[in-house]
């Protein structure tokens, strides 16, 4: 060590400072996702004989998984949850808030509290608080609400199940997308717009000539976090609506949990698992591909 | 060393010796505590009425067996105590003595090696000798006929109607003979009062209620007709379950029963909480606990005069049979194969299959005592209604189930969810079902000869065979 240059020295003290990252990382990332892998080429299960001695059965768990329609299902679900609870609503509402709050506005750092309490209360909180929301009969909160408009009172959770919770969880998400989308803005240099506006350009213009092209990092890396995130979601919907009415709302998190623990079939829940990780896997090398990052 | 250095060494070792000294000394006390050099036994309990019960035995029990019970509250709803009391027993770490919430899991605990093996505990004890043999029968895990349960309480399951209401309209509230009988009976309630007749559970998100409060009831109605083949696979491919699907197909398409309730994420509320009490719903498959815990006066929504506004019929068969009552093992005791107290938890067991101890649970709950004997129990001549259904313990039916009936359940929650959607008919939800039950158990664990093909009641032929 002490014949090392300067530089091999540097890089031996920066792998020395990694290696407690990464064994955790090992331990509580790489080593589940190997052993889910592992798990899913067996019938391991909580009950029955399996529970005591589960038997290798290949890529059966597989092959049932994609013949089965509720898992098609599921994940119709959660693609449609995602791209309209996190690609849609919380990016449109926490960009528009975010460019709201550029502006110089009265008690701005209200609004900036108001609009990220949702994201500091827990998820299975919020799941709750939003079951009186919805709660069905007259005296549910949004009933009351609806009641003055001469609405009769709707059981929303059955009627508009999936709307509801891409709802919930847009409320829930859009500080975090305003956050991140905040920061973006505030990076573009200030010269650019006076730039443009000397030049003659319109708000409109300026917008979608200059925020938007210069935010597109920032909102590529935004859309990549709530994608996976929103991806993994499983207690504040699972809080909601349990997946139902009849699977409608069964996202894959759900799903997963279902089979595992509803079900005991551990090993086909690990191989939902495995698919699910492959899934958001692709998605986020889309995303870094778009982004043109090096990994 | 510096005073300064030294200070913020000798600082921390302090505070770490205060500490300890405080958590050393906190235990001191409890130690000397003759209480706490008694063994402990770790019991799980669940729902409010259970942990009342079990509180007020609690100082009973520890004086009788001498040892000190620490009682560990489960979550109430069955779904979420059986997955957490399933998830502690795989880790290791379950509590020694906990409850199986229904005698058709005692095969999947036993089979998973949770379960400690009562038999020679059970046959000397002299309660075995007070159980109906039907009780005896379900205590048993079916692929090695031995004891892993201590029964304590019965459910005696039934339908239950408006006998008030049914009465002011002028609808005969005789025992219906058959299904053709009920659903006759069914289509004229709709008729004259304009209401949902029946409501017999179905779909996914009752979970194990789609099938132990709901198809279990259809398929018993066939007098000649067993779950299990005498080689202990399930008989999916029998015509029973056909008709049991049909039955369901019927309800739906003639709108006898509420649909979108039952798919609603908690689908007992609605029915039975809400349109029953209202009279929007007139019958509904229930037990004997209904008429305390769903409509009694302490429930959310009573009923008035609940014990002669509500009555039972039993179920009637569908092929001719007696009408009949099923019974079902609630809450039998178990003891954690891996408890390190083997001996006193199995003594906790038998004593908690006492008399005494399952009335104070019935009481609450609202279900009847399993041993014969209870009826001499002063207590028990008391509570006239739960008298009334422990009468029938001899006669009441049910269906033997094996391995995998967590399985079987949820296949039928998927193939009757399928029926109320329509989605699927009656032959297409057969064959859901048996697909998803070969799927997640291997086609060893279903009978695949074709049983013999029953015409289908005339009450069902007309809308079933149309589709």
């Amino acid at each position: 060590m002490f014949n090392m240059t300067y530089e091999a020295r540097r890089q031996f003290g920066y792998r020395i400072m990694m290696t407690p990252a990464l064994v955790l990382m090992a331990a509580f990332i790489v080593f589940p996702a190997f052993y889910a892998f592992s798990l899913s080429l067996t019938d391991d299960a909580l009950l029955g004989f399996a529970a005591q001695e589960s038997s290798y059965v290949g890529l059966r768990n597989f092959s049932r998984l994609f013949s089965d329609p509720l898992f098609w299902n599921s994940l119709k679900v959660t693609l449609i949850f995602v791209i309209g609870s996190a690609v849609i609503g919380q990016f449109v509402l926490g960009f528009a808030s975010a460019l709201m709050l550029q502006r110089p506005v009265k008690y701005k750092s209200i609004f900036n509290a108001i609009i990220c309490l949702p994201n500091a209360v827990p998820e299975m909180v919020v799941g709750f608080l939003w079951i009186s929301m919805f709660a069905s009969g007259e005296y549910g909160t949004l009933n009351r609400l609806v009641a003055w408009f001469g609405v009769e009172p709707q059981q929303w959770l059955y009627t508009f199940p999936l709307m509801s919770i891409i709802i919930v969880n847009t409320w829930r998400g859009i500080a975090f997308a305003m956050i991140l989308l905040t920061s973006g803005l505030a990076s573009i240099p200030k010269d650019i717009y006076e730039a443009a506006r000397v030049d003659g350009a319109t708000d409109t213009q300026i917008f979608w000539r200059i925020t938007v092209p210069m935010m597109m990092p920032t909102i590529f890396l935004y859309m990549f976090i709530s994608t996976v995130t929103t991806f993994a979601i499983f207690g504040l919907v699972y809080t909601l609506s349990r997946g139902g009415p009849a699977n409608s709302t069964e996202i894959l998190g759900i799903y997963i949990y279902n089979q595992s623990f509803t079900a005991f079939q551990l090993g086909y829940g690990a191989a939902v698992a495995v698919i699910s990780l492959v899934v958001s896997m692709v998605l986020g090398i889309i995303y870094v591909k778009a982004l043109k990052v090096e990994v | 060393m510096s005073w300064t250095k030294k200070t913020l060494v000798l600082l921390p070792i302090a505070a770490a010796a205060v500490v300890a000294a405080i958590w050393w000394s906190g235990e001191l006390p409890s130690d000397l505590n003759p209480q706490q050099t008694r063994p402990t036994l770790v019991i799980a309990e669940h729902r409010t009425a259970r942990l009342q019960a079990l509180y007020q035995l609690q100082p009973k029990l520890e004086a009788e067996l001498g040892v000190r019970l620490k009682i560990v509250e489960y979550p109430a709803p069955p779904q979420d105590y059986f997955t957490k009391l399933v998830t502690e027993l795989r880790a290791g770490n379950a509590p020694d003595v906990f409850t199986v919430p229904r005698d058709l899991q005692v095969d999947d605990l036993a089979a998973a090696g949770y379960l400690a093996n009562l038999t020679a505990d059970v046959q000397a004890w002299p309660g075995y000798q007070q159980l109906p043999a039907l009780v005896k029968t379900l205590t048993r895990a079916s692929f090695d006929e031995q004891v892993y349960v201590v029964p304590s309480i019965v459910a005696v399951e039934q339908l239950y109607y408006r006998h008030d209401l049914l009465t002011a309209a002028g609808i005969s509230t005789e025992q219906p003979k058959d299904w053709q009988d009920l659903l006759n009976r069914s289509r004229q309630i709709k008729q004259q009062m304009g209401q949902f007749p029946l409501m017999i559970p179905a779909g996914l998100t009752w979970g194990m209620g789609s099938y132990t409060e709901g198809f279990r009831y259809l398929l018993a109605s066939f007098q000649d007709y067993q779950l299990l083949s005498t080689g202990n696979q399930y008989q999916l491919n029998d015509d029973a379950v056909r008709q049991a699907f049909g039955f369901y197909q019927t309800l739906v398409q003639e709108q006898l029963t509420p649909v979108n309730p039952l798919l609603n994420p908690e689908p007992w509320v609605i029915p039975k909480y809400e349109m029953f009490p209202k009279g929007e719903l007139l019958i509904t498959t229930c037990g004997s606990w209904c008429k305390v815990f769903d409509w009694g006066p302490g429930s959310r929504n009573p009923i008035a005069n609940v014990d002669t506004s509500v009555q039972t019929w039993k179920f009637p068969s569908a092929d001719g049979g007696e009408p009949f009552a099923l019974a079902s093992v609630v809450y039998a005791w178990a003891v954690n194969a891996k408890s390190r107290q083997q001996q006193l938890a199995r003594q906790l067991v038998l004593a908690l299959g006492e008399v005494d101890v399952a009335l104070a649970y019935a009481v609450k709950l609202g279900n009847v005592p399993a041993r014969l004997d209870a009826k001499e129990h002063p207590d028990f001549i008391a509570l006239d209604s739960l008298m009334q259904d422990h009468a029938l313990l001899t006669e009441t039916r049910a269906l033997r189930t094996t391995v995998g009936s967590n399985a079987m359940m949820a296949g039928v929650a998927q193939a009757s969810e399928a029926v109320l959607t329509g989605r699927a008919n009656a032959l297409q939800a057969q064959q859901q079902l048996h697909d998803y039950v070969v799927n997640v158990l291997g086609a060893e664990m279903v009978e695949q000869q074709l049983a013999k093909t029953l015409p289908l009641p005339a009450a069902l032929a007309t809308e079933v065979e149309k589709n």
